[in-house]
C-alpha cells in the first residue's frame, strides 16, 4: 500500500505534538509524582519498593500484574486505591504514572492507561483479602511473587 | 626519543631555577587545606530547601507541622538523621508544611525511629492533617515500630524533606 503521507510530515508531527503535549504532561507527572508521594510513599516508600512481607513491591510488578487475567481489576481494588482519599481523576494519574515509573518502559506503554471511571468501578469492590488474590493473580499467570525492589 | 629527554630536561631545569621547594610545598597544603575545609562552608543541606530558619530541636520548627512524637534531634540524632543505636522504620507518616521562609508547601516524611526505649526529650505533638485511627493511613498515632519491625521499641521521630508539592 502507497504511503500516503511523507516520513518526514508525520516526524514533524509527531514533534509538533510532543512540544504541544509537553508542559501539560510535565505539569500532570509532577502533580502525580507529589501525590505518590503523600498518599502511597508512606507505606510503598519513595521507590515504590515496597516493604517485605508487609506491603508488596510495585517495582516490575505493577505492569505484569497489569497484563495479567483479573490483574487490572486487583490493581483497582486493593486499599491504596480504594481508600487513598484522592479523587478517581488524581487516583488514576498516580496509576499511570507508578505504571511509568516503576516498570520496563516498554511494558507500561503497552497497558491502557487507566481511567478515572476505572477508578470508580474499582472503588465499588473494595478488596479485603489482598494477599491471597495477589498471589492467585500472579500463579495464574506463571509469575512468582517478586522480592520487594524487584 | 633525544629530543623528548632534551625538552623534559630543559623544563626540569626551568622549573627547579624558578620554583623553590618551600613554596611548592606552600601551595600543595594551601590546597589541602582548602579542600579540607570546603565542605564545612555554610551551604543549604536540606534535601530541595533553599532556606529555612527555625531550631530543629523546638517543636515549632516549621518541619514538624504534622508530627506526633519525641524529636530525634534532642535525642542524639538530628532532624533527619536517626540516633545510633536505632534505625528508621521504613513505614513512615507522611504530611505537607508550610516552609515561612520561602512561602512554598514541602511533603514532609516523618520516620519512627526504632530500636531503644522512649527517648523522652522534646515531645511535640501538632498533628496537622492527622486524622482519626480508623483512616489507617492517615492519622500518626500508630507507632511504625510497630508497624514494620516487631521487637523494636519506638525512641524518636525524624522529619525528611522529600519535595515541593506540586498541584
Amino acid at each position: 500500500m502507497p504511503c500516503k503521507q511523507p516520513r518526514t510530515g508525520r516526524a514533524w508531527v509527531g514533534i509538533v505534538a510532543a512540544l504541544a503535549m509537553s508542559p501539560t504532561v510535565q505539569a500532570s507527572d509532577a502533580r502525580a509524582r507529589s501525590d505518590y508521594m503523600i498518599h502511597c510513599m508512606g507505606c510503598h516508600g519513595e521507590t515504590g519498593t515496597g516493604f517485605k512481607s508487609q506491603v508488596p513491591s510495585m517495582r516490575g510488578t505493577l505492569a505484569r500484574i497489569a497484563t495479567l487475567r483479573d490483574g487490572r481489576a486487583y490493581l483497582l481494588r486493593v486499599p491504596g486505591v480504594t481508600q487513598s482519599g484522592l479523587d478517581p481523576e488524581r487516583t488514576a494519574e498516580v496509576l499511570n504514572w507508578a505504571l511509568r515509573e516503576f516498570s520496563d518502559p516498554e511494558l507500561a506503554g503497552r497497558i491502557q492507561p487507566f481511567t478515572a471511571s476505572d477508578v470508580v468501578a474499582g472503588r465499588s469492590q473494595p478488596l479485603l483479602e489482598v494477599t491471597s488474590t495477589r498471589e492467585d493473580i500472579l500463579r495464574h499467570g506463571g509469575l512468582a511473587e517478586g522480592s520487594p525492589g524487584d | 626519543m633525544a629530543s623528548y629527554d632534551e625538552a623534559v630536561e630543559q623544563l626540569t631545569r626551568r622549573l627547579a631555577k624558578t620554583v623553590s621547594r618551600r613554596s611548592v610545598l606552600r601551595s600543595l597544603g594551601a590546597a589541602l587545606v582548602g579542600a579540607a575545609s570546603l565542605p564545612l562552608l555554610p551551604v543549604a543541606r536540606g534535601q530541595g530547601v533553599e532556606k529555612e530558619t527555625g531550631d530543629p530541636a523546638s517543636c515549632d520548627y516549621w518541619r514538624y507541622c504534622a508530627i506526633d512524637g519525641f524529636l530525634c534531634a534532642c535525642c542524639g540524632g538530628s532532624v533527619t538523621v536517626c540516633p545510633p543505636g536505632t534505625e528508621p522504620a521504613p513505614i513512615t507518616w507522611v504530611g505537607t508544611c508550610r516552609n515561612a521562609a520561602d512561602g512554598k508547601d514541602y511533603i514532609i516524611s516523618y520516620n519512627d525511629c526504632c530500636g531503644k526505649s522512649s527517648c523522652g526529650r522534646c515531645l511535640c505533638n501538632r498533628n496537622e492533617g492527622d486524622r482519626p485511627l480508623y483512616t489507617a493511613g492517615k492519622s500518626n498515632d500508630y507507632n511504625w515500630c510497630v508497624g514494620s519491625n516487631a521487637d523494636l521499641p519506638y525512641h524518636c521521630t525524624v522529619s525528611r524533606v522529600i519535595s515541593v508539592v506540586s498541584n
